[in-house]
């Protein structure tokens, strides 16, 4: 390599869209080398583009296919947990299915709505400073908004406003001093959530009104109307903060479960809350974060919610659902729990925030600087810079976290190598191309061959291969750390490795060649010491011979493939094959009448000085003695002596013949 | 013989005009591998001048029997009502033959493997949604059906360990497939439930590459011959098979973990080696009478055993043959030509290395005696391998070693 090209042209290259992919630019060539060693410089350039091209393009294709077809999600990954917006915590066990059954039950009877408000905060004033009654206390107003299906003639939505209650609700209380019973509470009824009669109404929501007077009101009324008329006449300093929050969505879903609220309360000119023009935004968009300082700071007004089916009584189930009337959503399970809810935030017009008192935490957005540089021959061939950007240059997923993203690369593309080096700015990449890539299937090996037969085209879904292997794994998780990803000195290899394991291939039978299933692994279909054919075989080939007598092709037939079942291959194991062919094959013999040849074959073998005469004596007295233990086996041949003539067929049935002639015989007689 | 028996004299004009314009078109439609729905007369020529201009197209030069080059670029041609397929190299196309002698490409379906080479092709139908199907295969050994209505190869079998020369469906049930191959095996398979039912080869079966077989009218048995100069007889009414078929539709590979147990049937149930001297390339069942052909220049019509012998009754011993006629003639000694019946069995036709068409007329009271017309053109000069009728006996189908196809019309 020319040492000039390595101080020529490091920093070169495009900059990197927000998501789109990192393609490196062939333009980029830097000029300030000699012109005789441009060329190749140039050439040298165009094989770097060719190596990343490849794994580019394959990821590439990868991205799209995960897009339409994924083979898994991301959320599920460890490293990509923050991807998942929900916790397993969350989900919804049996015993929740079952209560959530009853509790609909309990709400389709009577449930109300229970309020106890604990209090209002505003932190510009230190709590009970004064030891006046209505310095501790503001004026709260529920009000219910239901706000109704449009029909023909309405310009916008109907909106309904029934007032609830109002209550005194005291004004920075000290949590340790006040009892828990002696809050204020509010019920609202049941029956103001059953459908109304004019018009249907599309949602309801709970509109919080705090009336509170200024320092100087002192002689203030609970009266709203009498507050107001104060308002309004007096001109004095009466602060009206607002906040709505959604009971009942348009799709009928229950937004406010039993818990905990704190809600974030704003002042208010005089703009009544217009629905339409409600928004909704999420916090991780990260474009306008809420402002959080509101909780400590801001005015907020803390209240209990509970579902209660009577007035006075227990909560009920912490799930209710409105007497579905229809669009009954799965998706509400989801959402419930006591004192812990999702963080959607809505945001009306007049900018009443409702939020739930535990937060994500969310990290820091901080402008974070990646430098992808790409390495070839171990040189830099191009830089490029992705701003505040954790989206993989490859699949353009977004992975928040600077080590998600890493950790994410290192997995999902191992054709390259990614070595993370820290950086004043954020933090660099070297990108380089991984030599030692093995890019054969690591896949489930299930997969290679899943349906026979199946062939390119797969309508809709179609059944796995069923091979179950429960596998618990449970590695030690280190803890997350980006030192993880810088370079090693010997640990390259190491790291490199694929990390699933096992049988990556097909087999096939062995004696069909068709392809093995998984779960035919066990059955063995190379166990053919005596397969069918050489048994068929061998009995023709004795067939063949013409210097032999029926009986004694007989006997050889049944000691060759006994002999060739058994395995017998020595002289000694002699004794033994013959006494297990009395043993088996005895009966058959007896009754085929073939002692004689049998003995036959027993002396010839003897001649051949392969048995002793003891064994051929122990071998025809067992012979005997099976004779003896055999059932009738005059009146069995006589049988089939019977059978055969009324058959008219010439091969006597032998293998079941002493059954199946007894049978016969008794159906004769009869 | 009745005259209007005869094939036309004439050749139709579609026939005339493929080699004229194969040329022109070869180029600019080469890389399109589906051609569907190309409704002119010329679409015909474009899948003859995408082979004319393969490097690796056999021409006509050895006409040695039994050179293993002639393996390659085997054409085949099957029917089915009015649309017959052809299948050459890599590529799967389907034309309709219209009335006025008109033929129309209709699709045409390439192989992703550039190594495949298609010899042989059949058709059948879903049983569950009467489509027909096309089940195709060739040097890769590898069968894969096609759903031209869905234009999907829906199933693929592997299992064969070596090129497949020929494919036929049984004549009454649609589901089983009967491959041939060069490992010296034949399989039956289910398609319908994609299990192997059986393999007829092994230590009785053929010794070289099985090159054709037949089923008989009813499906109980198959003829095979081969390159081993021999035809074996395999019945597939068996109990054994029965059972097996049975089975085939019964398993279930979703309900159960072990593999369906192939029947290996070793032993056929007849041989015989005393027809032919060579290569047997062709075999069909003409009643319970065989017609065979080597590069002999004649097809043998024969029976197994003795004059009066019932074939059902056959010995796997037997060693008699009866030759009962023989359909000469001439320059056709090469291997891999086919000949053909219509689905009555009153006709046959060959085609020789010089691109004449032999066609007998079987409808005659001695066999002997059955006419043969010669059709001929002049621009039809080389091999053809295949040949293929209509349904109706009306049209007869001839594909040439240059790539070129050539229809017959029956004028009356």
């Amino acid at each position: 390599m020319p040492s000039a090209r390595n101080s020529g042209h490091i920093m070169s290259g495009a900059s990197c869209k927000a998501n789109g992919a990192v393609y490196p630019a062939s333009s980029a060539m830097m000029n300030s080398v000699k012109k005789p060693k441009m060329e190749q410089i140039q050439a040298d350039h165009e094989l770097f583009l060719q190596a990343f091209e490849k794994p580019t393009q394959i990821y590439r294709f990868l991205r799209t296919r995960n897009l339409i077809a994924p083979i898994f999600l991301h959320r599920t990954l460890t490293f990509m947990s923050h991807r998942n917006g929900r916790s397993n915590a969350k989900r919804y066990g049996m015993s929740d299915m079952f209560l959530f059954v009853t509790g609909f039950f309990f709400v389709a009877l009577s449930s109300h709505l229970q309020l106890t408000f604990t209090g209002f905060f505003h932190k510009d004033e230190k709590p009970s400073q004064n030891s006046e009654n209505e310095q501790n206390s503001v004026s709260l107003e529920v009000l219910l908004v239901k706000v109704c299906h449009k029909k023909r003639k309405d310009v916008s939505c109907p909106v309904k406003q029934v007032p609830t209650g109002k209550k005194q609700v005291p004004l920075n209380p000290d949590s340790n001093q006040t009892k828990p019973g002696s809050y204020p509470s509010l019920l609202v009824s049941s029956n103001e959530f059953e459908p109304s009669n004019s018009h249907m109404v599309k949602s309801y929501s709970l509109l919080f009104r705090v009336s509170r007077t200024g320092r100087r009101d002192t002689n203030d009324t609970p009266s709203r109307k009498k507050r107001s008329l104060s308002h309004r006449e007096e001109g004095e300093t009466t602060e009206t903060y607002v906040a709505q929050m959604t009971v009942f969505d348009k799709n009928r879903r229950l937004q406010l479960l039993d818990g905990e609220y704190e809600v974030s309360m704003q002042g208010m000119e005089d703009s009544p809350v217009s629905k339409k023009r409600a928004t909704w935004e999420t916090i991780l968009d990260g474009k306008r974060l809420p402002p959080f300082e509101t909780f400590s700071q801001g005015p907020t007004l803390q209240f209990t919610l509970r579902w209660t089916g009577d007035a006075s009584g227990k909560s009920t189930a912490p799930v209710a659902k409105p007497l579905a009337t229809r669009n009954s959503d799965s998706s509400s399970p989801m959402e419930t729990r006591t004192s812990n809810h999702r963080t959607a935030l809505m945001k009306s017009v007049s900018t009443d925030i409702q939020t739930r008192k535990e937060q994500v935490p969310c990290e820091p957005r901080q402008k974070l600087r990646i430098f992808y540089q790409f390495l070839y021959n171990n040189n830099t061939r191009q830089q490029t810079e992705a701003r505040d950007d954790l989206h993989c240059p490859w699949c353009t997923l977004n992975c928040s976290k600077l080590y998600s993203l890493l950790k994410h690369l290192k997995l999902s593309h191992s054709r390259f190598i990614f070595n993370y080096v820290p950086h004043p700015k954020g933090a660099r990449i070297d990108v380089s191309i991984n030599e030692c890539y093995d890019g054969s299937y690591v896949g489930n090996p299930q997969d290679i061959h899943s349906q026979p037969g199946f062939a390119f085209s797969r309508n809709g879904p179609v059944k796995r291969t069923a091979v179950t292997h429960i596998l618990v794994c449970r590695p030690k998780r280190t803890k997350p750390s980006l030192s993880e990803f810088l370079e090693s000195d010997d640990g390259e290899l190491e790291q490199q490795r694929t990390y699933v394991s096992g049988h990556n291939r097909l087999y096939f039978h062995s004696d069909s060649c068709m392809p093995l299933r998984p779960q035919e692994m066990e059955v063995d279909s190379e166990d053919e010491r005596d397969p069918e054919w050489l048994r068929e075989k061998t009995a023709t080939q004795l067939d063949e011979f013409t210097d032999v007598n029926e009986g004694e092709k007989e006997v050889m037939k049944l000691w060759n493939l006994h002999v060739m079942k058994h395995g017998f291959i020595a002289d000694n194991q002699m004794n033994q094959a013959i006494m297990l062919f009395v043993e088996n094959r005895g009966a058959h013999i007896i009754r085929r009448n073939l002692c004689r040849n049998f003995l036959l074959h027993l002396v010839s073998m003897h001649d051949f000085n392969l048995v002793s005469t003891a064994t051929i004596d122990r071998a025809m007295a067992r012979l005997r003695q099976i004779q003896e233990e055999l059932p009738d086996i005059e009146e069995d041949q006589q049988d089939q002596t019977l059978v055969s003539a009324a058959a008219c067929n010439g091969n006597a049935v032998t293998s079941s013949g002493g059954k199946q002639g007894k049978r016969t015989k008794s159906a004769l007689t009869d | 013989m009745r005259e209007n028996k005869n094939m036309s004299e004439s050749p139709s004009q579609a026939g005339k005009e493929i080699p004229a314009k194969k040329q022109k078109l070869s180029s600019d439609e080469n890389s399109n591998p589906d051609l569907s729905g190309d409704e002119n007369d010329d679409a015909v020529s474009v899948e003859s001048g995408t082979n004319a201009e393969r490097p690796d197209t056999p021409t006509n030069t050895a006409n040695a029997p039994g050179r293993k080059s002639w393996g390659k670029g085997k054409w085949k041609s099957k029917k089915c009502r009015y649309s017959f397929k052809c299948v050459n190299s890599l590529r799967v196309t389907l034309y309709e033959c219209h009335s006025q002698g008109e033929i129309r490409l209709l699709q045409s379906y390439v192989d992703a493997d550039a190594d495949e080479n298609f010899y042989t092709c059949a058709w059948t139908y879903d049983t569950n949604t009467s489509h027909p199907l096309l089940a195709v295969a060739g040097s890769r050994g590898i069968i894969r059906v096609i759903n031209h209505i869905t234009m999907q190869c829906i199933k693929h079998y592997v299992g064969h360990g070596n090129a497949i020369n020929e494919l036929k469906f049984h004549p009454r049930d649609p589901n089983l497939l009967l491959s041939v191959s060069k490992d010296h095996a034949l399989r039956l398979w289910n398609i319908q439930t994609d299990t192997l039912v059986a393999i007829f080869g092994g230590v009785e079966g053929h010794r070289d590459e099985v090159l054709s077989a037949d089923f008989d009218l009813l499906g109980e048995k198959i003829m095979s011959c081969g390159m081993d100069h021999s035809l074996k007889l395999w019945r597939i009414n068996s109990e054994r098979m029965q059972k097996a078929i049975r089975g085939s539709y019964e398993y279930n590979p979703s309900k159960t973990n072990r593999p369906f147990v192939s029947q290996k049937i070793h032993f056929p149930d007849f041989s015989t080696r005393d027809i032919h001297r060579n290569y047997v390339d062709c075999v069909r069942w003409l009643g319970d009478l065989i017609l065979s052909k080597s590069c002999e220049n004649a097809i043998v019509c024969w029976k197994p055993g003795k004059m009066e012998d019932d074939i059902d009754h056959i010995k796997p011993n037997e060693s008699n043959v009866t030759i009962l006629g023989r359909f000469d003639y001439s320059q056709c000694d090469i291997w891999y030509m086919r000949f053909s019946m219509d689905f009555w069995q009153k006709m046959l036709a060959l085609g020789n290395q010089v691109g004449k068409l032999y066609v007998w007329d079987l409808e005659v009271e001695d066999p002997h005696k059955a006419k043969c017309t010669t059709l001929t053109l002049p621009k039809c000069t080389s091999a053809i391998r295949q040949t293929s009728f209509s349904r109706d006996s009306s049209i007869l189908i001839a594909v040439c070693d240059d790539a070129s196809i050539w229809r017959w019309d029956r004028q009356r």
